[in-house]
């Protein structure tokens, strides 16, 4: 048997996931083997002392707020993704107002509207721009969550 | 847990039912804060992100395969959830060593022997020796030994074949062995 294979056999021997007849085969290997023997004494060391960490667990109150904190945060998305939604149709619907009523209106001197017209263009343009950068810096910045 | 049961809450779920996936989180948050609390070493991060899965496991729960179990894909969400703090976690300890101000205190209780339930000398050590080890060591030691997961549990929650597993493991424990005889010979 090659080295790479017994060990990885010698994992799964020590954590009981061989079928019957393949334990039996490696603990045959095992007897004729004393460098499997040897590694098998030492890793099962290991995976003993391993296996006897516990954690201690959290008081009650910690578990009785657990779903609640779970169930906040749910909801505050659903209510930030509704907020954003409104915003957008809202601000969609006003400056269609604003254009139809001042753009369309030619009792309002020409340098009027063009000028709130590239106002508001350059203020859609910031806002768009902004938050694209800000999206593609929230997902990629390496530097996030460090405090300066 | 019953498939059958996990299956209704997840449909529930999507009908519109938060109680239906409070069932799930009552199931399955203990396993995800002790998962969580052997990958990060620290309880208030591990509460903190186990709850985070769970929310990134709602939001997502549409995109679920509900002919599969819930667990694999569930741990799997944890898991991208601890590792990407800890890559941040990382940039920020660099950041920190190049400050000239001198040695940050330790944070909170990273791998501090008082998150165990029982506790001697041999425990500490090796619990100690656990947080020496890197995140993909430790990782694969917690989900068998700590929590107790098969390896076709494993290959599903890390998405590679059984045989990796076996192979990630030896290693694992290799390394383990090596650091507890190099701390025993100090």
């Amino acid at each position: 048997m090659q080295k790479g294979d017994w060990q990885l056999r010698l994992m799964a021997y020590l954590d009981d996931e061989l079928s019957p007849s393949d334990r039996a085969a490696f603990e045959e290997e095992m007897a004729r083997n004393q460098e499997i023997r040897a590694e098998m004494e030492k890793l099962k060391t290991v995976k003993d002392m391993t296996k006897r960490i516990a954690f201690a667990d959290l008081e009650d109150a910690d578990w009785k707020q657990y779903w609640r904190g779970i169930y906040n945060r749910t909801e505050q998305t659903v209510g930030w993704v509704l907020l954003s939604a409104g915003a957008v149709i809202l601000s969609v619907y006003g400056l269609y107002h604003i254009l139809q009523d001042v753009w369309l209106d030619t009792s309002i001197p020409f340098v009027i509207r063009a000028g709130l017209f590239a106002f508001l263009a350059g203020l859609a343009i910031l806002i768009v721009s902004v938050a694209r950068h800000r999206f593609h810096t929230a997902k990629n910045d390496p530097y996030r969550g460090v405090t300066r | 847990m019953e498939h059958v049961q996990e299956k209704a809450w997840i449909e529930q779920t999507m009908r519109g039912d938060q109680e239906a996936f409070g069932h799930l989180v009552t199931a399955y948050s203990r396993p995800a804060y002790f998962t969580a609390l052997g990958i990060l070493g620290n309880r208030d991060e591990a509460y903190d992100l186990s709850q985070e899965a769970f929310v990134r496991a709602y939001k997502a729960l549409d995109k679920f395969d509900l002919s599969r179990p819930f667990a694999p894909w569930f741990f799997r969400i944890l898991r991208n959830c601890c590792l990407t703090f800890l890559s941040r976690r990382k940039v920020h300890a660099s950041l920190d060593e190049l400050r000239e101000s001198g040695v940050e205190p330790p944070a909170g209780d990273r791998f501090d022997p008082s998150l165990l339930a029982e506790r001697n000398d041999d425990i500490d050590r090796v619990w100690r020796a656990l947080g020496a080890l890197e995140d993909d060591s430790r990782e694969i030691i917690v989900l068998k030994d700590l929590q107790g997961h098969r390896y076709k549990e494993i290959a599903a929650i890390l998405g590679i074949p059984e045989g990796t597993v076996m192979s990630r493991l030896y290693h694992a424990r290799q390394k383990l062995k090596t650091i507890l005889l190099e701390e025993r010979a100090r």
